[in-house]
């Protein structure tokens, strides 16, 4: 009888011990994908790998600025998204184009994620540049990059926020014939408006979507 | 009888192949089980899970978030507050840009200098406050700006007003009163005053 | 009966709960322990990124243009001051004096570091006064630029864009809460100190921080500093 109950014992904790083993290993791995999951979420990223990773813990001021869209747009709109900036202005030789046609091809990459990403294009030309010819000149671009402008005054002092410069350069003594010198970055804001990640001039759209992958959660 | 108990006490002692429930043992191993229902035992592991979770939420919201108590930022000597060249020996509401004011408020016994402030609407304003002398706090209603002004700290808090209108704060840690006297801690309050479009900013102590 | 083990299944049973209890707990206990650890020892401390700093384009004593755009790449200590400054004005040009020769015996890697005095009364500061008070500064062109702006420019920038509150009185005179910013070489604000007179002593530990940032962050480096500014620093104000 004992080597019955022995016997049967012995079976029963080998089948003890193989389902604690298996409800340990469940409950583990339950827990590391909850870990993994937060990881992902709220833990430090390897951050931007192209760009410049700002994150800073100020952000912007909301402004609202007349738009393509053909009404007052302002920053807070977009409130879910994330945002991508460039300042800029329509008769640019070189350096806008490539920048915004850097921006469009970067949205395509991004695929999916380009849902969760707003672009804007704000000018520092508001003389010259009118919310129609803005709104042209973008569809070249990009499917979807709002075009932003303000008065001079307003537009100083946005464009200060993100210290953004600009210059007139004139070519000649004609009020109109001017270029403008001004700061090539584009900026990424977070959906609470606070700065994530600078692209200086010369990133690629493939370089720009793959960090824009990484930041965007 | 005896010798199969006997036996069977033997063979757990020497660790065999028992054939014994575990309640039996209690009486030979020096550790022995505590028995826990099985529906008790779940309920403790919850209890005890949800315990871990918030304690690790409140770590990292803490450490990686920054969300602590607000905001003592700085140290302050409370007799020098009337010095010279002291931003709190001139409370009140400075303009840094347009739409951007930041707040120098005192709390006292029994009253906030200033104790009534105006600024236009949309403006982000930043409050600093201490105490002159026993341990206040300050509550502005229907907003989020809620803090402790402790004698020796400043406190800072930055909140932007949207929408017009009239808030009004308190003192909401227990600083005393008079007694038979219409003062104290119950007395003292003060009102913000957001003002609609194109009006300026300004603070008065009545 | 065989003796297989040295203790009983009951025993044994016991053991492995506490081997379980004891792993679930090591399991929750040792990150938790890890990123407090982190944060209170701070192993790499790093200065916050507090927002972007503001774009300016000011002009200095000899009528050259200065603007924030030049000065990327340049870690940039920036203080701000009136030509003629007399009580209730914080005179902070013999800690600017001590900040020149820190910055000029700063072994920086390679990294340039620049001072920046912004000069608040734009009308009395002409180019003549503004010579005269670089001289009487003893500011070395290279390292310290004395610049001014139009008021409501300055206003935007120094009071909106730094936060810092001036406004001249009806005699005239200036009245500014001290200030003295760092600015990396990203366009980031990175440290503020409010404080009467600059130590030069914190601004060269928070300039040294920053340096070892720029130096050590490549790679995994970067992903410990991610993680120093994630859990052991944040400014909220």
């Amino acid at each position: 009888m004992q080597s019955d109950k022995a016997a049967q014992s012995q079976y029963g904790r080998q089948q003890t011990s193989l389902s604690r083993i298996l409800a340990v290993a469940v409950v583990l791995a339950v827990l590391g994908i909850i870990a993994f999951v937060l990881w992902r979420q709220f833990g430090p990223r390897p951050g931007p790998q192209y760009g410049i990773a700002v994150n800073a813990s100020r952000p912007i001021d909301d402004f609202t600025l007349d738009s393509t869209l053909g009404r007052p747009v302002a920053l807070s709109e977009f409130g879910e998204r994330y945002t991508m900036l460039y300042f800029g202005y329509t008769t640019c030789p070189d350096i806008c184009p490539t920048t915004l046609a850097d921006m469009g091809k970067a949205q395509t990459l991004l695929g999916d994620a380009a849902d969760r990403v707003q672009m804007l294009f704000i000018t520092v030309d508001p003389e010259r540049d009118t919310p129609e010819r803005m709104r042209d000149y973008l569809a070249y671009f990009g499917k979807n990059i709002i075009g932003l402008r303000g008065s001079l005054e307003e537009t100083e002092a946005v464009a200060g926020q993100f210290g953004v410069v600009y210059q007139k350069q004139f070519a000649s003594t004609s009020a109109t014939d001017y270029l403008i010198d001004h700061s090539s970055v584009v900026l990424v804001l977070d959906p609470q408006r606070r700065p994530l990640v600078m692209f200086p001039f010369g990133v690629t759209a493939e370089q720009m979507a793959h960090d824009l992958s990484a930041v965007i959660r | 009888m005896s010798e199969q108990t006997h036996e069977t006490e033997h063979a757990a002692e020497s660790g065999g192949h028992s054939a014994d429930p575990h309640g039996a043992a209690e009486n030979h191993t020096e550790e022995s089980a505590l028995h826990i229902e099985k529906w008790e035992g779940i309920w403790i592991r919850i209890a005890v899970g949800m315990t871990v979770v918030f304690i690790v939420a409140i770590t990292i919201a803490a450490l990686s978030f920054g969300i602590t108590v607000p905001g003592a930022t700085a140290r302050i000597n409370p007799t020098t507050l009337n010095q010279e060249g002291n931003p709190f020996a001139t409370p009140g509401v400075r303009e840094l840009a347009p739409g951007k004011y930041e707040v120098y408020m005192v709390a006292q016994t029994w009253n906030f200098v200033p104790d009534r402030i105006e600024v236009p609407v949309g403006s982000e304003v930043t409050f600093y406050l201490t105490a002159r002398d026993v341990i206040h706090g300050v509550k502005f209603a229907e907003t989020n700006v809620n803090m402790m002004a402790l004698p020796g700290q400043v406190s800072t808090l930055k909140a932007t007003f949207d929408k017009p209108g009239t808030y009004n704060y308190i003192c909401h840690e227990y600083c005393g009163y008079v007694a038979g006297a219409p003062i104290g801690h119950h007395t003292m309050y003060g009102q913000l005053i957001v003002l609609p479009a194109n009006e300026t900013a300004q603070a008065t102590t009545e | 009966m065989s003796v297989t083990s040295s203790y009983s299944s009951q025993d044994a049973r016991e053991m492995s709960n506490r081997k379980l209890v004891g792993l679930w707990f090591s399991l929750l206990a040792i990150p938790l322990t890890a990123i407090v650890l982190f944060a209170v020892l701070q192993p790499i401390k790093v200065t916050p990124r507090i927002g972007l700093a503001p774009g300016f384009i000011f002009t200095d004593m000899n009528g050259e243009r200065l603007s924030n755009e030049d000065l990327r790449g340049k870690m940039v200590i920036y203080n701000f001051t009136t030509t003629s400054c007399t009580t209730p004005c914080v005179d902070t040009s013999a800690a600017m004096q001590q900040m020149q020769e820190m910055v000029k015996r700063l072994d920086t890697g390679g990294i340039p570091v620049m001072m920046v005095t912004i000069l608040l009364d734009s009308e009395n500061a002409t180019p003549e006064r503004m010579r005269n008070y670089a001289q009487r500064v003893g500011a070395d062109p290279a390292v310290w630029r004395i610049v001014t702006g139009p008021p409501d420019r300055l206003k935007q920038v120094v009071g909106g864009g730094f936060g810092l509150y001036y406004e001249q009185k009806d005699n005239g005179v200036f009245e500014f809460a001290p200030l003295t910013a760092l600015v990396d070489g990203n366009g980031i604000l990175r440290a503020q100190y409010k404080r009467g007179a600059p130590e030069v002593d914190f601004v060269e530990r928070d300039l040294k921080l920053m340096i070892d940032e720029v130096q050590n962050s490549a790679g995994a480096g970067g992903l410990v500093y991610e993680a120093a500014h994630l859990f052991a620093c944040y400014a909220t104000y």
